[in-house]
C-alpha cells in the first residue's frame, strides 16, 4: 500500500515539477504577492514620512498684516508663506492652490491688544486625490496651537501667574508595545491575507492535473487498472498536491519576512523589524491548514471531466480560505477557543500571537488540531468520491 | 485463464452487457467482436475489477474480481481503449511507473523494462518525453506498460486501431508469440482478417449477448458462409446492413480495412454497417 502512495507520489511531483509553466506562475504569483504586501506598508510609510518633512509654501493673501513671531514659529516648522496676488479663494476651489491663508488688516494689533487675532484657512478637502496633496493641514495646525502655547504662557508671566495653570490635565502617555508586537503588528493584518491567498490557488493546478487532467489525457484507465488500491492512488495524489501546496507557502512567507526586514532602513520610520516568530508561527499554522485545502482541492476536482470543469468547482474554495483570511485580518480574536475552528482557527491562531509578540503552542496546538479534524472528515468524502467505478463514469 | 459468467450491466434502459459467459484458456488466443457499443469496452472493464458487475462472475487464474480485486488486477495486463500518457515522462519512466505497481523494483525492473523496450522496438524514442508521440508510438507504451510485469493474462481493447501497417504487424506477432508462450490473449477488433488469422476462439457479442462462440471456421460452417465478415454480418443484423455497407459478400477474405474500400467513409447507423471497416 505504501509503496503505491509512494510510487504515485514521486511520479505525480515529477510531473509536476517538469511543467514549467505551471511550476512557473505556483512559485512567482505567491512571491510576487509577498513581495508587494511586505513593501506596501514601508513604503507608504515613507512616502508620508517624506511629506511631513518637506517644507511647505502656502500662498497666502495679506503676508503684511501677519506677526512676525507667528511667521517664525511657522517656520519652525517648515511652512513659509508666499504672498498671492490673485483671487486666492477662487485659485483653491480651481485646485490651482492647495490652500491658501488669508489675514486680514490689523491681525498683530489684535494680538497685541490680546484680542482674538483671525486668519482664515482656505482649503479644498478633495485637493491632491484620496491621499492628498503636499498641503498638511495638521502641521499649519501644529504651528499655530504652538504659537497660541507661546503667546499664552507670556501673557500669563506678565500678570505673575504661574503658566502650569494653564495646564490643568497633563495626559502622559507610555507605550508598552514590545519591539516584537511593533514590529509584528503590520504582519498581523497582511499575514492572514497573504497565507489565505497562497494556500487558495498554490496547490490547486496540481490538485487539477492528477485528477481531470487523467482524464483529459486518457492515463487514467491504465492507472485504474493496477493493483494500486482507491486509498493508495487518493493518498499518493494528495500528498503531490499537500506537498506542491506548502512550498509556494514557505517561499512567500520567507520573502515576506526578508522583504519586511529590509524595508523599514529604507523608509527611516520607526517601525520594529519583522520578528522571526511571526515566519514560524505562519509556517506551523499554514502547513495543516495547507493539508485541508489540499484534499478540499482533490474533492473539487475529482468529479470534473475536465481542467475546465475541475478550476470552476474548485473556485468556491478561494472564497471559502479568503473571507476568514480577511475576518481574522480586520477583526483579531482575543479568545483562545475560535482556533480549533477549521479554516478560520488557524489565522486567528495568527493573529494572536502577532498580537502577543511570540509564539503561542496552545494556539498553535487547537488550530493544528482544528486542521487535523478538518482534514480527515474531508479525507473520508474523498474516499468516498474516489472509487474506481465513480472515477471512470466522470471520465 | 479468464472465465466469464453470466456477467450483466445495465445503464439505465441500455442493456450494455447481458449475460454474457465464455472461458478464454491460457495458451490461446479470445477475440472479442461485436458491432460499436454491442458491449465489448464494458465486458473487459467488468473483468478488469474498473465496473462492478450486476450479476455474474468473473475469475482470473483462480481469483474472483468480487472478492480479490487486486490480485486479478495482479494477473492481468491490461491495454485500454484511450490511448493516452503522461507527456512529462518518457516511455522507460512510464515503464518503472506501472512497473512498480507490481512489486517490481531496481535492477530487475530496470532488466524487464530493458527487454520490453528491445521486444516492442522502443529504442528510438525511449527516452524521450511522450509529448508529442505519434499515435504508434503511444500504443507500444501503452502495450509495454500491460507488459511491463509479464503478466499471464493480456487484455486488449483494439489493439491495432489507428496503426501503420508495419505497427499493426508487430502488434499481430505479438500477440500471437504472448499466446504460443503459454500466455492467455484476450483483446478486441473490428478487423475480420485480424481476427480470423490471430484467434484460436472468437466470441462474438450482440446487443450485450453472446451471439456465437467458436474458432472462425466453426463460425463460418454455423453460419454456412465462406468468410469470417459474411458470417458475423449475418451474426450482427443480417443482409441489410451488408447491402448498405457497400460490401458484397462474395469472397470476402481480403478485409483488412486499410484495403476496405468503405474505410473513410462516415459512420454508418446501421448496426452491420459497422462491421468489417475501420474505427469510428
Ligand atoms: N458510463 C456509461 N453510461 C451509460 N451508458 C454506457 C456507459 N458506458 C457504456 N455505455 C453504453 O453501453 C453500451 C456498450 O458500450 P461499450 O463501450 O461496451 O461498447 P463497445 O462494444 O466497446 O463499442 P465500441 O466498438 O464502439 O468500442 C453502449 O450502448 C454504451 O453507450
Ligand atoms: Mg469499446
Amino acid at each position: 500500500m505504501w509503496q503505491d502512495v509512494a510510487n504515485i507520489w514521486r511520479k505525480e511531483m515529477v510531473t509536476t515539477v517538469r511543467d514549467r509553466k505551471g511550476m512557473t506562475q505556483a512559485i512567482l504569483v505567491p512571491l510576487i504577492i509577498a513581495v508587494f504586501y511586505a513593501s506596501f506598508t514601508p513604503l507608504l510609510n515613507k512616502a508620508m514620512f517624506e511629506r511631513s518633512q518637506k517644507p511647505l509654501v502656502i500662498p497666502a493673501v495679506g503676508v503684511e498684516y501677519a506677526d512676525p513671531k507667528l511667521l517664525d514659529t511657522m517656520h519652525e516648522f517648515g511652512i513659509t508663506l508666499e504672498e498671492y496676488g490673485g483671487d486666492l479663494e477662487h485659485a483653491v476651489e480651481r485646485g490651482d492652490k492647495e490652500s491658501g491663508l488669508v489675514f486680514e488688516p490689523g491681525f498683530s494689533e489684535n494680538l497685541a491688544d490680546e484680542q482674538p487675532a483671525q486668519v482664515r484657512l482656505i482649503t479644498n478637502s478633495t485637493a491632491g486625490g484620496v491621499f492628498g496633496g503636499a498641503f498638511s493641514d495638521s502641521r499649519l495646525r501644529l504651528a499655530v496651537s504652538t504659537f497660541n502655547q507661546k503667546v499664552a504662557a507670556e501673557r500669563v508671566v506678565a500678570y505673575g501667574v504661574d503658566p502650569s495653570a494653564l495646564l490643568p490635565v497633563v495626559l502622559e502617555t507610555e507605550d508598552v508595545a514590545t519591539p516584537e508586537q511593533e514590529g509584528a503588528l503590520w504582519a498581523s493584518f497582511y499575514l492572514p491575507i497573504l497565507v489565505a491567498v497562497v494556500l487558495a490557488q498554490s496547490g490547486l493546478f496540481v490538485a487539477i492535473d492528477v485528477t481531470a487532467g487523467e482524464k483529459e489525457r486518457g492515463t487514467l484507465d491504465a492507472l485504474l487498472v493496477t493493483p494500486a488500491s482507491d486509498w493508495a492512488i487518493l493518498l499518493g495524489k494528495m500528498g503531490a498536491v499537500f506537498v506542491t501546496g506548502i512550498i509556494p507557502l514557505f517561499l512567500s512567507l520567507t520573502a515576506f519576512w526578508v522583504v519586511s526586514n529590509l524595508m523599514p532602513s529604507v523608509a527611516a520610520v520607526e517601525q520594529g523589524a519583522l520578528p522571526l516568530f511571526v515566519l514560524w508561527g505562519s509556517l506551523l499554522i499554514g502547513i495543516p491548514m495547507a493539508l485541508v485545502m489540499s484534499v478540499a482541492q482533490m474533492i473539487a476536482s475529482v468529479r470534473a471531466r475536465t481542467f475546465r470543469d475541475a478550476q470552476s468547482a474548485a473556485s468556491p474554495l478561494v472564497f471559502a480560505m479568503m473571507i476568514p483570511g480577511f475576518i481574522a485580518a480586520f477583526a483579531p480574536p482575543k479568545a483562545l477557543w475560535p482556533c480549533f475552528i477549521p479554516l478560520y482557527g488557524p489565522f486567528a491562531a495568527l493573529s494572536r500571537m502577532t498580537q502577543a509578540g511570540h509564539l503561542q503552542w496552545d494556539s498553535i496546538g487547537l488550530a493544528t488540531l482544528g486542521s487535523l479534524v478538518a482534514a480527515a472528515v474531508l479525507t473520508a468524502v474523498a474516499a468516498r468520491l474516489f472509487d474506481r467505478e465513480r472515477l471512470l463514469y466522470s471520465s | 485463464m479468464i472465465e466469464v459468467r453470466d456477467l450483466v450491466k445495465h445503464y439505465g434502459d441500455v442493456r450494455a452487457v447481458d449475460g454474457v459467459s465464455f472461458v478464454c484458456p491460457n495458451g490461446q488466443v479470445t477475440g472479442l467482436l461485436g458491432p460499436n457499443g454491442a458491449g465489448k469496452t464494458t465486458t473487459l472493464r467488468m473483468i478488469c475489477g474498473l465496473i462492478r458487475p450486476m450479476r455474474g462472475t468473473v475469475v482470473v487464474d483462480g481469483h474472483d474480481v468480487k472478492k480479490d480485486p487486486s490480485s486479478v488486477r495482479r494477473s492481468l495486463g491490461v491495454q485500454t481503449d484511450s490511448a493516452g500518457v503522461y507527456p512529462r515522462l518518457t516511455p522507460r519512466e512510464h515503464l518503472r511507473y506501472y512497473g512498480g505497481f507490481y512489486g517490481l523494483s531496481g535492477n530487475e525492473l530496470e532488466r524487464r523494462i530493458d527487454e520490453i523496450i528491445e521486444i516492442l522496438g522502443m529504442d528510438e524514442f525511449a527516452d524521450r518525453r511522450a509529448q508529442g508521440f505519434s499515435r504508434g508510438q503511444r500504443q507500444k507504451v501503452i502495450l509495454g506498460r500491460a507488459l511491463v510485469h509479464n503478466p499471464n493474462n493480456i487484455i486488449m481493447d483494439e489493439p491495432t486501431s489507428g496503426l501503420d501497417v508495419m505497427a499493426v504487424r508487430e502488434t499481430r506477432s505479438m500477440i500471437r508469440t504472448l499466446s504460443d508462450k503459454g500466455h492467455c490473449v484476450l483483446f478486441t477488433t473490428h478487423y475480420m482478417d485480424e481476427a480470423a488469422r490471430l484467434c484460436d476462439k472468437i466470441a462474438i457479442i450482440i446487443r450485450g449477448r453472446i451471439a456465437a462462440f467458436g474458432s472462425p471456421q466453426q463460425l463460418m460452417e454455423e453460419t454456412g458462409r465462406n468468410s469470417l465478415e459474411d458470417a458475423f454480418v449475418q451474426l450482427a443484423g443480417g443482409e441489410e446492413g451488408l447491402l448498405v455497407s457497400g460490401h458484397s459478400g462474395n469472397d470476402g477474405s481480403n478485409d483488412h480495412p486499410a484495403a476496405a474500400s468503405g474505410q473513410d467513409q462516415p459512420e454508418r447507423e446501421s448496426v452491420g454497417a459497422d462491421a468489417g471497416m475501420g474505427r469510428r
